[in-house]
């Protein structure tokens, strides 16, 4: 009902201007015979107006000035030169400029209306544009509404690709006689569910939207972006040259829109048939966003990717990024723009992670960011792309089409199994979500999101190793035997991408390891660890022989680096001036990190600038960590998140609630720690050491990572901050604590008395380092042939520091390493199977990188 | 005052008694009569452990915060606070009412879309669920992807002076 009236209030508002148009109506009707606002020449014969072929139909620009113009045109643009006058394209039938997605699969068609709208600037006021009353599409060139249109044509062009695509994938895995019997992680049920967009946004009323807006205009300075929030695409300009815009490079369209479509895929699972609707998780997985980091790379490394699907060309941003800033590219090791030693050879390729800084348009100047490290990955899928093209017997009319299918097939399922936000991870044999209470990927679905994103979130290596295992499953044993796991193993590993020793496909359960979802669709539980038993089949391995540029290295040669002044190396760096810290802190709520400040207790106002840990103050930390090795660490990952490295000793939390488990030789049994008991088995299940609302602290839970060193007589010990703010003379009430937001009158039962000293802020309790060289750290390796080089913020640790510790007190954080070439960081050494996702929640994967500081003024 | 006015002030002096009985500690147990009423009370989706959407409210529900209208304000001072000053707006869109069942609790959320705007005039938005007593942020999500022509351009961490010779 409100919808109705809406629309009639609607209607009439705009029957005032459509009434006060008539003259100007009549006029352009007069002149709808001859499309004027094309230039006369070149146009294909017998197109008119008044016959219809016109109708719902636009001429639209295929390629940027840079590609039809060539490579000198510009900057600034007048894109009549660039429309193609011959082939008028269908926009949409619809009298508004938005459009339908439909995927129409084997088992039969869906569709969500109006998926797709396309505005010029985004404004409060912001209307979509209408149909010309000629019945056409075709507005000024150079007009925002020809930018409207065209920006719409683009989007609707990739994501109509995209769709089918996915048709493809998925009517081949499930009807491919070689591949339906097998596991699958895009779900039969993806139709039923509609999340084969954002439809999850609509079915629940969770989100606002279901449909993709696209603003072509952008108020943004040589920028584009995909917000997920929206969800929305947004193209920028270039104030210095008004006629520069970055629609006008598809090439960047179909970068956006592919950030959008890895947001769909990753979300493929999250949501089931069911009555009356679908259910949906809340939550929903995405590739990057903060800060540098290997989730962010290979987003930008996928959607470099979706441009080369659309445009064919292995080069993005002619004109966008090359014509503005020179900042244009590359995708194939035979692009002309890389430098000598860069070829298409086994030993040229752009491989990991020698050219994880690697900046084409300025090779001598390296730099530390997503969009020049995922370049690894899309000269991967290219490469990939053209290896198919040779050994997969493909029609040569169909070479690109039918090559590109089959990446997406495989990005799709990847995607699909590491953003499962469910956490089941596989469906039943007949294709049915699991009923099962066992899990499969992400841990649980209690904790999935941190899981997926935070602890063990997409890296290169985990990426790969899924997308290896699916171009064996769908590829190798599937429709291109031609290409064999060994070919796959050996172009992988150009790219210095081979990272793994097994394809980890034996379907451990991530909670226990002696489940296993099996072959036929269903579930064994073994009496022990399946690979304890002899005769089981142990996951696919790696053939090591295939092993030559991806070199792995022990976690045991990663160690904090050695304080040297001539070469102006330190242990970590602490940023606490407040104009650098003001700055940090504001880009982490640009980049969507809320951090709760507590309020009164801890502000950057109490920050004194003298490079130490003080009372009061918000800092970041630098760690720089060093690599004793002979070859270079990549990937390094330093979690600061809670995790299971105590022993509760009292749920009630009087006696400062747990003793902290020996986990290495630095906490020892005199030191406070325990051994043994609750301290030698792994938590199945992750929690937060908060309490419930009994009043009483779990028996079992993840604490925080810093402890604090207690006084006690002739002792000292390590305790929990909760023990310290209670003794010492402190008493410390919650109010006094970080992380409190209760008042006079209420609790804040989210609020943990374990952090009420030292606080790690959400959004920075991890740490990124893209690489480390064999023999120096990780400040060396980044300065290297940058002397003028500054910190990514996503290589910070941000503290907050009540200002009510006694001066002199000594913190001990336990935080947890890992990294992507690590060859002791994934595999059990007892059961020789890939850890599972429970025993993430513990020491044995990681090195464990004790941070020690002392609060001084 | 009609039937449904009259269960909802029955509901809300229970609401009472329990909170206040429980040592001040304010945590009001609610038992609904029927599970529709409670939905209604509230007008809250549940969601349960999973995040996922319930389409029948649990026979008990123990809530551990009280809903209070000052949490978009706490969380916009607190958003401020971070901001320091950087950020030209923030704004913040309730998108629904929820209850998350959470770590075996269950808490009043709000869904919200944050937006940003820093000096450049570029926005930039998220998802959060936020605690409808506190304001406090429990999760964030759905983080915008910036594609800048000059990836140079973002910003860095000066060292101080006092690390180089």
């Amino acid at each position: 009902m409100r919808v109705v009236r809406q629309w009639m209030t609607k209607f009439f508002k705009n029957l005032n201007t459509r009434l006060g148009c008539t003259p100007l109506l009549f006029l352009m009707t007069l002149t709808a015979c001859n499309p004027t606002e094309l230039p006369s020449s070149g146009r294909q014969a017998g197109l008119s107006y008044s016959n219809g072929s016109m109708a719902n139909k636009a001429y639209i620009y295929r390629d940027s000035p840079a590609i039809t113009e060539g490579p000198n045109y510009g900057p600034g643009a007048n894109m009549a030169s660039s429309v193609d006058k011959y082939n008028p394209e269908m926009i949409t039938v619809k009298s508004q400029l938005k459009g339908d997605c439909e995927i129409s699969l084997y088992i039969g068609s869906s569709t969500i209306t109006d998926c797709i709208q396309t505005f010029s600037k985004k404004s409060a006021s912001q209307q979509l544009l209408n149909r010309k009353p000629d019945g056409s599409w075709v507005f000024p060139i150079n007009s925002p509404e020809f930018y409207q249109v065209n920006g719409h044509y683009l989007v609707k062009n990739g994501v109509d690709t995209f769709h089918s695509k996915l048709k493809f994938a998925f009517d081949t895995i499930y009807t491919d006689p070689t591949l339906s019997y097998k596991t699958k992680q895009i779900p039969k049920y993806l139709p039923d569910s509609g999340m084969y967009w954002f439809q999850a946004i609509s079915n629940d009323n969770y989100f606002k939207n279901s449909f993709l807006s696209t603003y072509s205009l952008c108020d943004l300075e040589l920028n584009a972006l995909f917000n997920p929030a929206g969800p929305e695409l947004c193209f920028g300009k270039w104030s210095a040259v008004p006629s520069f815009f970055m629609v006008q490079d598809p090439s960047v369209v179909y970068h956006e829109l592919g950030h959008a479509l890895v947001a769909v895929m990753m979300n493929f699972r999250n949501g089931i048939p069911g009555f009356p609707s679908p259910i949906h998780h809340s939550l929903r997985s995405n590739l990057g966003g903060g800060g540098y980091d290997e989730a962010g790379s290979l987003g930008e490394g996928i959607a470099d990717y979706y441009s080369f699907i659309m445009t064919k060309r292995t080069h993005i941003g002619e004109w966008a990024l090359k014509r503005s800033l020179n900042a244009g590219r590359p995708m194939s090791e035979d692009d002309e723009i890389h430098i000598t030693g860069i070829d298409t050879s086994a030993e040229g390729r752009l491989s990991y992670p020698l050219y994880l800084h690697y900046d084409p348009n300025q090779p001598n100047v390296p730099y530390e960011d997503v969009h020049y490290a995922g370049q690894i990955v899309s000269h991967y899928l290219v490469a990939l792309t053209k290896k198919l093209q040779n050994e997969c017997s493909i029609p040569t009319a169909d070479l690109h089409d039918k090559s590109t299918s089959y990446i997406l097939l495989l990005l799709a399922d990847t995607l699909s199994e590491l953003g499962d936000l469910r956490a089941v991870g596989l469906d039943t044999s007949t294709g049915n979500p699991l009923s099962t209470s066992y899990r499969f990927t992400n841990l649980d679905e209690f904790s999935s999101y941190m899981w997926s994103h935070v602890v063990n979130p997409p890296t290169y290596r985990r990426f790969f190793q899924v997308f290896g295992k699916n171009i064996v499953k769908y590829i190798s044993e599937g429709f291109c035997p031609g290409f064999t796991q060994s070919e796959s193993e050996k172009l992988l590993d150009d790219y210095g991408l081979l990272l793994f020793k097994t394809y980890n496909d034996d379907g451990t359960s991530t909670k226990y390891s002696n489940v296993e979802f099996n072959s036929t669709g269903g579930i064994t539980i073994n009496g022990v660890p399946s690979k304890t038993i002899a005769g089981l089949v142990n996951a696919r391995s790696v053939q090591e022989s295939n092993r030559r540029k991806s070199v792995l290295v022990s976690k045991s040669l990663l160690e904090w680096a050695t304080p040297d002044t001539e070469k102006e190396i330190v242990k970590y760096y602490v940023i606490d001036d407040q104009t650098n810290m003001s700055n940090i802190l504001a880009n982490l709520l640009f980049k969507g990190y809320p951090i709760n400040p507590s309020t009164g207790i801890s502000s950057i106002e109490y920050n004194n600038s003298n490079v130490r840990i003080s009372p009061g103050e918000i800092v970041a930390i630098i760690p720089n960590l060093y690599n004793a090795s002979n070859s270079t660490i990549a990937g390094v990952h330093l979690l600061a998140t809670d995790w299971d490295h105590v022993d509760i000793t009292d749920t009630t939390g009087i006696n400062g609630n747990f003793k902290p488990c020996v986990v290495d030789d630095v906490t020892t049994l005199a030191q406070g720690a325990e051994n043994g008991g609750s301290c030698t088995t792994n938590m199945s299940n992750y929690k937060r050491h908060v309490k419930g609302v009994n009043d009483l602290f779990g028996t079992e839970a993840a604490a925080p990572v810093c402890l604090v060193q207690l006084e006690d007589g002739e002792v000292t010990r390590w305790v929990s901050q909760n023990e310290f703010r209670k003794s010492q003379g402190l008493s410390l009430q919650d109010k006094d604590c970080l992380g409190y937001a209760g008042t006079a009158a209420t609790e804040d039962f989210t609020f943990n008395p374990h952090e009420c000293l030292v606080r790690i802020l959400p959004g920075a309790q991890d740490a990124f380092f893209s690489k480390i060289e064999a023999q120096k750290s990780y400040a060396e390796s980044v300065r290297t042939g940058n002397p003028d080089f500054e910190f990514n913020p996503g290589n910070a640790i941000i503290f907050e520091v009540n200002k009510w510790i006694p001066p002199g007190t000594k913190f001990r954080c336990r935080m947890r390493a890992t990294f992507s070439n690590c060859s002791d960081c994934f595999v059990n050494p007892v059961t020789n199977d890939e850890y599972i996702d429970s025993e993430l929640n513990g020491a044995n994967p990681y090195k464990i990188i004790n941070f020690e500081f002392d609060v001084n003024d | 005052m009609t039937n449904k006015k009259k269960l909802g002030l029955f509901i809300f002096i229970l609401a009472c008694f329990f909170g206040i009985s429980k040592d001040s500690k304010f945590i009001s147990e609610i038992k609904p009569i029927n599970n529709q009423k409670v939905e209604k009370l509230q007008d809250r989706q549940i969601i349960d452990q999973k995040r996922v959407s319930v389409s029948r409210t649990p026979a008990s529900v123990s809530f551990i915060n009280t809903p209070s209208p000052a949490w978009e304000n706490k969380l916009k001072n607190s958003l401020q606070e971070q901001a320091g000053g950087l950020i030209k707006e923030i704004q913040i869109k309730k998108e629904r009412s929820l209850v998350w069942q959470r770590d075996d609790n269950s808490l009043f959320v709000e869904s919200v879309v944050i937006t940003v705007k820093n000096e450049m005039d570029v926005k930039s938005s998220f998802r959060a669920l936020v605690d409808s007593q506190t304001g406090k942020v429990l999760e964030s999500w759905d983080r915008t992807i910036f594609d800048p022509v000059n990836v140079r351009a973002g910003l860095r961490i000066k060292l101080d002076p006092r690390y180089s010779k």
